[in-house]
């Protein structure tokens, strides 16, 4: 089987300077992952997956090493270059869902539309709405993200980072607030968005999770084992 | 493409400002407060102007005079001056930013009526001179072109005279007798008082200055010996000289060494110093405003800082979705310029009705001009622009991690 390189990490190291400090959080990463896989991080907290995902989500930078997503070097491009780059072909799901409060179910998931199409209102109003069907909240679009429960909020979250119809999904332990009935929904719908052709790569502690996907990197220390 | 872009952020900071609507107001108040006060100062100034120069018009600072003058090198007077024309008269009349113009000719003549002889001021003028010195008639009506034309014996009464020959007796369509010949009073004018020096304003009678000239005792044809010109306004007196200057200079063939053979005169000095001073004040006053307005434009500035901290988070997870420096740069900054365009509208709106409590006060009209409310507008947005970069470009510059993590 033939699929093509999506994400190309080489030797990538990440050192936080805290003053007179060096803090090495990640060593001479190296990694493929290809179209279409399915893959979750999993590691004790502080071992570096949130700063490795961070880095292929393009809101990072590594200290040295070289990344390339679809064989273009990112790391020497610049903030917006990188902003682009998101809302190009990056999905996001974080732990805490972290909608905008202030607005609409609607009104969060249009909002990448805002910053990357040439949609008219009408049609980015159109397109969030199928995103919201995908994830099963039509009924909810109006509401606000406090009138929403924990699993609904982190719907309406994949539903954004759908929007712009993204190759790779980034969730960050999606799972992580949610109790255990409402994660089997998220990973159902991680699972069927894998289907339809997406690449995810998910931080769990969740072995639900885990074991549903293709492939299981251990991070420990900053280094894969 | 950018209209939808700009208006789909004016949406966006619409909605925005809508959700926190008692802030949004008192932090548009330092706006409302400068724009308001910028509106009446410049309101009760501008009416302030207008009535100083309503009144200098009225006490002839749109005039010219004009008088015959001769002078040699020396500067004495050499005999002879050379009187004005007919011809000139009608150049002058006919120059675009002239008015109206009537030669002046004074003389005095013995005044007849009935057992009442006196003698008294005779002004010959033509139809313009009502206008220019701002006469009316009290009764019966004033000598017109065909008068002039005709040289008809016609005559308007200045009050005092028509006191003092009539009393209560109805002039109208009485004879006088001016030195001998025969003129129908056809007019009464309105008593104008003293002037400040203690002369009698309304002692003189008004005839076509065509029938004195015909009449004169000497038996000859006056020339024009004082010309006044009313200018269209203020502003052009100064042209109208000039032009007047250059014509008679042209007409009487004076070399380039020649002084002038006739003198101009008009108030314009006076009324350049008092436009200056209004222009001063409204410069002064308006400064003073100003000042309220940046004073406003930091209140803006600061709740707009205090906006951003807020909404670190939210600044973070809309530059992980793909907002770009300048995406977050323009929300922040149609925010505040939307903050103090609303303050500068209910500034404008307030300032409007205030002008006019104030004028009832002050006793004179305020004048708004389209012009100073589009100026106020504009102000305020700028303002809105000038203090929300700070912030906006504060905001555009947060790390996405840390900002979400609420690490600022």
């Amino acid at each position: 089987m033939s699929k093509d390189t999506l994400i190309e990490l080489s030797n990538i190291n990440k050192i936080y300077f805290m003053g007179q400090n060096k803090l090495q959080v990640l060593f001479d990463i190296c990694l493929q992952i290809y179209e279409n896989d399915f893959i979750s991080i999993v590691g004790p907290s502080g071992s570096g997956k949130t700063t490795l995902l961070n880095i292929m989500a393009c809101l990072d930078s590594p200290t040295s090493g070289e990344y390339r997503l679809k064989g273009i070097d990112v790391v020497s491009k610049s903030v917006d270059d990188k902003s682009e780059i998101r809302s190009d072909s990056i999905g996001f799901i974080f732990q805490s869902f972290n909608l905008i409060s202030r607005h609409t179910a609607i009104e969060n998931v249009e909002m990448p539309l805002m910053y990357s199409s040439s949609y008219n209102r009408k049609d980015r109003k159109e397109r969030a709405m199928e995103c919201l069907d995908m994830v099963e909240l039509t009924d909810r679009a109006n509401h606000f993200p406090n009138e929403l429960s924990g699993g609904q909020q982190q719907r309406v979250a994949i539903a954004r980072a759908l929007i712009n119809n993204p190759d790779i999904i980034l969730a960050d332990e999606p799972t992580g607030n949610l109790d255990s009935n409402t994660s089997e929904g998220i990973i159902n719908l991680l699972k069927s968005l894998h289907q339809s052709g997406k690449t995810i790569i998910v931080i769990t502690h969740n072995n639900e999770i885990a074991k549903e996907t293709m492939d299981i990197i251990n991070i420990r220390d900053g280094k894969i084992i | 493409m950018i209209g939808r872009y700009i208006l789909d952020n004016l949406i966006e900071a619409k909605s925005n400002l809508l959700r926190n609507k008692s802030r949004t107001l008192l932090t548009s108040l330092g706006i409302v407060i400068g724009i308001t006060s910028v509106i009446i100062l410049v309101a009760i100034t501008n009416g302030a102007k207008f009535i100083i120069e309503q009144q200098l018009v009225s006490l002839g600072a749109k005039t010219i005079v004009l008088k015959p003058i001769g002078r040699t090198a020396s500067g004495i007077y050499r005999g002879r001056a050379q009187d004005f024309n007919q011809e000139e008269l009608k150049l002058m009349k006919e120059m675009p930013t002239v008015s109206y113009v009537t030669p002046i000719v004074k003389t005095s003549n013995e005044v007849q009526y009935r057992n009442t002889t006196q003698v008294v001021a005779i002004i010959g003028a033509n139809e313009d001179f009502a206008m220019i010195n701002d006469w009316s008639t009290e009764l019966g009506s004033f000598i017109n072109r065909i008068d002039v034309q005709d040289g008809a014996k016609v005559c308007v009464l200045g009050s005092t005279v028509n006191k003092r020959f009539f009393g209560a007796e109805n002039a109208i369509n009485q004879n006088v007798r001016i030195d001998g010949i025969s003129f129908k009073v056809i007019g009464v004018l309105s008593e104008k008082g003293l002037t400040p020096g203690g002369r009698d304003q309304d002692d003189f009678i008004l005839i076509p200055y065509t029938s004195l000239a015909r009449y004169d005792y000497r038996g000859q044809l006056y020339g024009i010996s004082n010309i006044i010109v009313s200018s269209t306004t203020t502003d052009d007196v100064e042209f109208t000289k000039y032009s007047i200057r250059r014509m008679l200079r042209e007409r009487r063939n004076l070399l380039k060494d020649q002084f002038d053979n006739f003198e101009l005169r008009s108030y314009e000095a006076v009324t350049k110093k008092i436009v200056r001073t209004t222009t001063i004040l409204k410069v002064l006053l308006s400064t003073i405003a100003s000042i309220s307005l940046v004073v406003g434009g930091i209140g803006i500035m600061n709740i707009m800082l205090v906006s951003v901290t807020e909404r670190t988070k939210e600044i973070g997870i809309r530059i992980t979705i793909g907002a770009k420096s300048k995406d977050i740069i323009i929300q922040f900054l149609s925010e505040a310029a939307m903050l103090s365009i609303i303050g500068g509208v209910i500034g404008v709106v307030l300032g409007y009705i205030l002008s006019k409590v104030a004028s009832t006060f002050v006793g004179w009209p305020a004048i708004i001009n389209t012009e100073s409310i589009i100026i106020a507008t504009l102000f305020s947005g700028i303002i809105g622009i000038f203090f929300g970069i700070y912030p906006a470009f504060k905001a555009s510059k947060m790390d996405p991690i840390k900002a979400i993590r609420n690490e600022y």
